[in-house]
């Protein structure tokens, strides 16, 4: 902990003064009967919807409280995106791109929030057959379920997603964990594995063999679990330091787990192929490190020292070796785009992609405080999904990159 | 502390007059106040913004409160308080600087108030997490879990946060410590 994380904390204990509960309570109790009131209002309107819906008005309004049908596959031809006939949103809303998942350079998947629809993500695929490359695939719409109560339509029920190697299977979450077989076509809600007992946080992540699940209980304790592919035969693997653990990856045929003990700076990894013995991989480094994992090779971006920030790297998880490095002033984060070439976010509107043969600049075109989120990558095919809901690609292995629109 | 994880909240129709338990809302938030707020203020960086945020969520809370109180009602108003300030965000364009001024009728001595000004100018999406790694005490995953984001996401935002501090700091102070 530094002075700066020590004031932070001061300053975010200190009392709040001056808001009496009592006056406090009355409005509380105030503002939910107007908004019961209105509830009441919009139900009505719903109602007539309803009504009308079934003399072949088509609605998507959902009324609060009502449970929204379960999530199902298109029936008609997919429609190229985004929808034409864009619902209208609510204020502050999210639209556009979550996640994205490459399984191989001519077959990529994306992940929306709120594109063509409301209070819904939707999976799409693009084969190179769509003629602006994106093919609706199935939409997940939101219920009670999936937002603990109430709909928001300010975002979707699914917040993240992987694709297995095959590009069959693939495993979508955000408060419950769903499952494809056929290629992201129809998805279904697990209930059992990960998927157990009531509320939870999911990260799901694939080897070659392998779905692996973590799953992160209201406890506040973590399970792993683990399923053959093109399966929902999950099993419980157990691995030493649960307690701890804060990240999931894999690299290779190797599933590796990142742990660190709560208010301490360093991380501690260990990895196995099948969960049934763990190996410890030494750090080189100490401090706020950040590891990504390509293919099979994992990199290290250590904390800036002297004013270089080093970077390693190790294949199949074995042992840690130089891979370069970055002046000045470090790097806000690290993404490992193939297993020998990283790139480094260094700063609002600045990357470098690092290689074996040195460092050079690159320009990912995103705005002012943009910053990547996820990139998925197979062969010299990149995308990466921003924080503006904005996804780039880069068909170059990361020299050069354009904005998908 | 800290905000319950992916809770699924039964559905459940609300019915006018079916609030019986107005008593126990009522002393939840006399009990929770302080603490709420504060939360407030550190998703915020502003008093009176914390003060409307935990109204807001407040009312939600109240209109499902029947069905709530035998799960986390206190994780339920955290997740909502979040939610909201995010979006708030969002509305307000994602860059823009809150300009409220911290209420000076109730001056607290020990408040930081330029440490609380420069937590003001941070995106909401990077106050929401530097409120839930050094106010709440969360993990980085738990951070991810609850903001619906990656781990190296909260780790480039919080880095990214403490730098954008730091440097406020010394340039209205002179001093980023």
């Amino acid at each position: 902990m530094n002075d700066i994380e020590d004031r932070v904390r001061r300053a975010l204990r200190t009392d709040v003064v001056g808001v009496d509960a009592l006056p406090l309570l009355a409005d509380i109790h105030r503002g939910a009967t107007r908004r019961r009131r209105r509830r009441a209002v919009a139900t009505v309107a719903v109602s007539a919807l309803l009504i009308a819906g079934a003399a072949g008005v088509a609605t998507t309004i959902r009324g609060d409280g009502r449970a929204a049908p379960e999530p199902t596959p298109l029936t008609q031809t997919p429609s190229l995106s985004p929808s034409p006939s864009q619902p209208a949103l609510p204020d502050g809303a999210v639209q556009g791109v979550v996640d994205v998942s490459v399984v191989s350079p001519i077959l990529s998947f994306r992940l929306t929030t709120n594109v063509g629809c409301v209070a819904c993500s939707t999976v799409w695929q693009n084969d190179g057959q769509a003629a602006d490359g994106w093919t609706r695939l199935y939409d997940f719409e939101g219920t009670t379920d999936d937002y603990g109560g109430e709909v928001d339509p300010s975002y979707g029920p699914v917040a993240s997603f992987v694709m297995a190697a095959n590009g069959e299977d693939g495993w979508a979450w955000g408060s419950r964990l769903r499952v494809t077989h056929d290629g992201g076509h129809t998805w279904n809600v697990l209930t059992t594995g990960p998927a157990h007992g009531e509320g939870g946080t999911y990260d799901v992540t694939v080897t070659d063999e392998y779905a692996w699940a973590l799953r992160g209980t209201r406890a506040g304790e973590f399970e792993l679990w683990r399923a053959p592919l093109g399966s929902d035969d999950w099993a419980r693997a157990d691995a030493p330091d649960m307690g701890n653990v804060i990240r999931m990856f894999t690299a290779g045929n190797q599933v590796a787990l990142e742990s660190s003990t709560a208010g301490a700076s360093a991380v501690h990894v260990q990895h196995s192929a099948d969960g049934s013995a763990w190996s410890d991989l030494a750090l080189p480094c100490t401090g706020e490190s950040q590891i990504s994992a390509a293919r099979s090779a994992v990199f290290i971006l250590c904390p800036p020292l002297g004013g270089s920030s080093a970077i390693y790297r190790a294949e199949d998880l074995a042992s840690w070796k130089p891979f370069g490095h970055v002046t000045p002033g470090g790097a806000r984060a690290v993404m490992a785009i193939t297993d020998d070439r990283v790139l480094l976010d260094t700063g609002p509107g600045k990357a470098k992609i690092v290689t074996p043969d040195g460092t050079t600049a690159t320009d990912l075109g995103l705005d002012p405080g943009e910053i990547p989120n996820e990139v998925s990558t197979s062969g010299s095919t990149s995308f990466l999904a921003t924080s503006l809901n904005r996804l780039v690609e880069s068909t170059d292995a990361g020299a050069t990159w354009h904005l998908v629109p | 502390m800290g905000i319950g994880m992916g809770t699924a909240l039964r559905p459940e129709r609300w019915v006018d007059g079916a609030m019986h338990d107005t008593d126990s809302f009522d002393a939840f938030v006399r009990a929770r106040l302080p603490e709420l707020l504060r939360f407030g203020r550190a998703l915020t960086g502003s008093e009176h913004a914390a003060a409307d945020l935990v109204q807001d969520a407040l009312e939600r809370t109240l209109m499902r409160w029947s069905r709530i109180t035998s799960e986390d009602p206190e994780g339920y108003v955290r997740r909502a308080m979040v939610n909201r300030s995010i979006s708030v965000w969002r509305k307000l364009g994602r860059e823009r600087i809150t300009e409220q001024p911290p209420s000076e009728s109730y001056r607290d001595p020990e408040r930081d108030d330029a440490l609380l000004e420069a937590l003001r100018r941070l995106p909401p999406r990077q106050r929401a997490v530097i409120a839930l790694r050094y106010y709440d005490d969360l993990t980085e995953a738990q951070t991810a879990a609850v903001l619906g984001c990656s781990i190296g996401t909260v780790k480039s935002q919080a880095s990214d946060a403490m730098a954008k501090l730091r440097g406020l700091l010394a340039e209205t102070t002179g001093d980023p410590s």
